[in-house]
């Protein structure tokens, strides 16, 4: 480990952690369900890239590097506790919990728990964390052609309940 | 095949397929109707959920590092002046004299669990680090105070990049839209627009980046017998280079059209001498040999304009132009701009006088004219901002001009300032009229910055051009410490315009030029026969402001091929030339104008030859020639040679020079990060 961290690197960590950090909480919140919980281990995964020594290598994916940390401290997790399938049931609304009144994500989020909980996984990476096929398959483990499949199952799955709602709402 | 139910068509749609890959698919969609509605359908799911779930909330972080760094700022970095927090300066010695009178109490058989809790309250925060924490409270610090400890390593008095109240779920949408969906964020402040619910999105995608660029050309060599002079307008806007620290700090490389050389280097300021009283500026040539190609020689034009303290600053007219639309709600976009102008307003005073006009669907003006000194009134007005609606980009700008003109200082400043991501989407949004509208404006002596913020639906192009157009400057806030630089620090030079319409002229000696290269200002460029032309706008100059430009020129006795015109029939083309210049490489020549004047000034200057090593050139000069090479570099421009970006580095290093603001150091690591994403790209 390197004795100093240059300003520009904690600079860099600090904006990092000023625009990552709640998401990461909220990320493992929905894998383990425990807010406490995800709180720490988000604290560790900042522990663990502050204290890498090639800190300016992981630099261009950091963000990926922190989400694949972040998932397997929580995998780790849900193996102690027993409820290693958990992924099959991903807490969904952390919204209802943090007091999030709107009905509307909600809405959404019944749709995705629709879905098979591998899918679920990657459509949430893709569409709320905005990760790329090549990023969530780092994050995952699964191969980019199998992101880019279960992608497609997800995305062809709720287009058919969006516009199920749609009709109903003509109605 | 049909691509129909394939996932590579979604893919495709996503906006995840590259190269060969994608342009086959695109031809395949273009085809096909169907597929085309389907590429559609997709989007618009992608589009829904996107936006849908960037509203969840973000769980509330309390009792960590970074919310105790938002609020007191870097200073919590360092242990030691973490000490000097109030609350343990003085819960210290507090501390000890409660424990010691409870120890002494205790001896008198007071109950301990009292102490306990005591010290418990005072001491939990500072005691971290010992032994293992009794309680749930320190549980949940420790991590914290680990990072602290991890963090403080260096202590430096070096201001942060700002930390800013975060809209956490909105910072991440941004970066979701770097990422893959580059549709417009308007949707982010929804609450306030649209309060009802809008399950299909009003606008479908129709493109997935819509950050526009104009194409930038690479100059060529030039035949000095062809076209001996060389005119450009010059260009003290810096927005190109943040923009590629954005791009950087994000894990890819700028869109090349992004990257203008001009702004890089004159993002840094050079140690240049100052100008003498009766004149705005100084000029600063220096020769050396280039380090692009063997022989050939490198030209630095400098100038440097007149420095104002706060004290000979003259009184100021000031009206923010702030763009509140829908699309201004990142956390990098507003919010970080109130705080610019908070910081800012700290710096004027009595003689100033500041209005804020907003627009969105509609412009009003928020601040009438107030006095800078008034300070709580302004304050108060910038915290009262909100984001929300479509952007009505004309209506701000003639009502803004309007309150300036209300105002004008005769012999002072005046200045609209227009913050904005340049989205323009409702009212005057063609960029021709737009442009137009502010040319029209810049006529009445009134001066205009633009600052750009934001990413994803960032209007680079037009965002410059009206400040080119609008007898201004412009610049890209990124981070809280560039705003601060240029509202802040820099804040005499956004505002006190020395010079307009100020033109430079090289015109070189054939006897030892034989083709020469301008290094950027590719869009600057202006015909030769506009430089005695005062009815030609260019480039303004403000206090302090250092502009700078590179000539490679290749001197008569080095072998060249360059592509030539078939000898002339009618006109003499071997031109004899006076020898009594024939030590001199050029002469430039700057015209410019007095901020208010209308008829423009003539400098003029001779550059002697000279056989000078690049590595025993200036610091400046050298810093400077790294920083064009890389902007070279990231533009894949053919002129640098062989040149790489660890030699960028290695020179850059060697002539960082004093580097009072750390802007240099930053280069450095950003060119080192350039290189490893270059390096990881080309795996």
């Amino acid at each position: 480990m390197t004795d100093e961290l240059s300003e520009y690197d904690r600079n860099w960590i600090l904006e990092l952690l000023d625009s990552q950090e709640a998401l990461l909480v909220r990320y493992c919140f929905k894998l383990t369900g425990n807010l406490e919980q995800s709180k720490e281990i988000v604290q560790q995964t900042w522990l663990k890239l502050i204290k890498r020594d090639d800190l300016r290598m992981i630099k261009s994916y950091a963000v990926q590097w922190l989400y694949t940390v972040c998932r397997n401290s929580c995998m780790d997790h849900l193996r102690k506790v027993g409820n290693v399938d958990s992924l099959e049931d991903i807490q969904t609304p952390s919204a209802l919990i943090l007091d999030d009144k709107t009905t509307e994500i909600n809405e959404i989020f019944r749709m995705i728990k629709s879905l098979p909980a591998s899918q679920q996984e990657v459509i949430l990476l893709k569409f709320q964390e905005g990760f790329s096929y090549k990023e969530i398959s780092k994050i995952t483990g699964h191969s980019i052609s199998n992101v880019g499949f279960l992608i497609h199952r997800g995305i062809s799955t709720l287009r058919g309940a969006l516009q199920g709602q749609n009709e109903e709402e003509n109605l | 095949m049909s691509l129909l139910n394939d996932p590579k068509l979604t893919a495709f749609a996503l906006g995840e397929l590259s190269g060969p890959e994608a342009k086959e698919i695109e031809m395949q969609v273009n085809k096909s109707e169907k597929l085309q509605k389907e590429v559609e359908e997709i989007k618009k799911t992608a589009l829904f959920f996107s936006e849908g779930l960037s509203q969840e909330k973000t769980p509330e972080i309390d009792s960590n590092i970074s919310d105790l760094l938002q609020k007191e700022g870097e200073k919590k970095f360092s242990l030691r002046k973490w000490f000097k927090l109030p609350m343990i300066k003085f819960g210290l010695p507090v501390a000890f004299a409660v424990s010691f009178i409870l120890i002494n109490l205790k001896n008198m058989e007071t109950p301990t669990t009292r102490l306990d809790n005591l010290t418990d309250g005072v001491f939990g925060k500072q005691d971290q680090k010992g032994s293992a924490p009794a309680y749930r409270k320190r549980q949940a610090n420790s991590p914290s105070a680990n990072y602290d400890m991890a963090l403080k390593k260096e202590s430096t008095s070096k201001v942060a990049s700002g930390r800013i109240a975060p809209h956490r779920s909105k910072a991440k949408m941004k970066m979701a839209m770097k990422r893959n969906f580059q549709q417009k964020p308007m949707i982010l402040a929804q609450e306030e627009v649209m309060p009802s619910a809008r399950f299909i999105p009003s606008t479908p995608p129709t493109e997935f980046n819509t950050e526009s660029y104009d194409f930038v050309k690479n100059n060529d060599f030039i035949k000095v017998l062809d076209s001996p002079l060389s005119t450009f307008s010059i260009d003290v806007d810096t927005a190109s280079y943040s923009n590629m620290r954005r791009f950087i700090g994000n894990g890819t490389l700028p869109i090349k059209d992004s990257v203008r050389v001009e702004e890089f280097i004159n993002y840094f300021s050079y140690n240049y001498k100052a100008p003498p009283t009766d004149r705005p500026f100084s000029t600063n040539l220096e020769v050396a040999s280039s380090p692009w190609h063997r022989g050939y020689k490198l030209v630095r034009v400098g100038l440097k304009g007149k420095i104002f303290d706060s004290a000979t600053r003259p009184s100021s007219n000031i009206v923010f132009l702030l763009d509140v639309s829908g699309s201004m709600s990142g956390h990098k976009k507003l919010p970080l701009l109130t705080e610019a102008i908070k910081s800012m307003i700290r710096k004027l005073g009595e003689k100033d006088t500041i209005s804020i006009v907003v627009y969105a669907g509609a412009s009003g003006l928020v601040l009438p004219p107030t006095k800078a000194s008034n300070k709580l009134e302004i304050i108060k007005a910038l915290n009262n901002l909100k984001a929300g609606g479509s952007t009505n980009g004309g209506a701000g700008i003639e009502l803004a001009y309007k309150t300036a003109r209300e105002n004008f200082v005769e012999g002072g400043i005046n200045r609209v300032i227009l913050a904005t991501d340049g989205d323009f989407n409702v009212g005057t949004t063609s960029r021709g009229s737009l442009v137009r509208l502010i040319q029209d404006k810049a006529k009445s002596n009134i001066f205009l910055s633009v600052l750009g913020l934001g990413m994803g639906n960032y209007k680079d192009s037009t965002l410059e051009e009206l400040a080119d157009k609008g007898n201004g400057n412009y610049a890209y806030l990124d981070t809280l410490n560039e705003a601060k630089k240029v509202l802040g620090d820099g804040l005499n030079g956004t505002l006190i315009t020395i010079a307009k319409d100020v033109k430079i002229q090289v015109e070189f000696n054939p006897t030892k030029v034989q083709a020469y290269r301008l290094v950027g200002y590719a869009n600057r460029k202006l015909e030769d026969r506009d430089f005695n032309d005062d009815t030609k706008d260019a480039g303004e100059i403000g206090a302090g402001h250092t502009v700078t430009a590179f000539y490679e020129i290749v001197p008569t006795n080095v072998k060249m091929d360059l592509p030539s015109v078939d000898k002339l029939k009618y006109q003499k083309t071997s031109k004899k030339v006076e020898s009594s210049f024939t030590d001199e490489l050029l002469t430039l020549k700057v015209r410019y104008k007095e901020p208010t004047g209308s008829k423009s000034k003539l400098l003029s200057v001779a550059l002697k030859d000279s056989d000078t090593k690049f590595e025993k050139a200036s610091d400046d000069f050298r810093f400077a020639t790294a920083v064009a090479s890389y902007a070279m570099i990231l533009r894949d421009n053919p002129h640098i040679g062989d040149m790489t970006l660890k030699e960028v580095i290695d020179i850059g290093k060697s002539a960082k020079g004093a580097d009072n603001f750390g802007h240099r150091i930053e280069f450095l690591e950003l060119a080192g990060l350039a290189r490893e994403i270059k390096q990881k790209s080309n795996k």
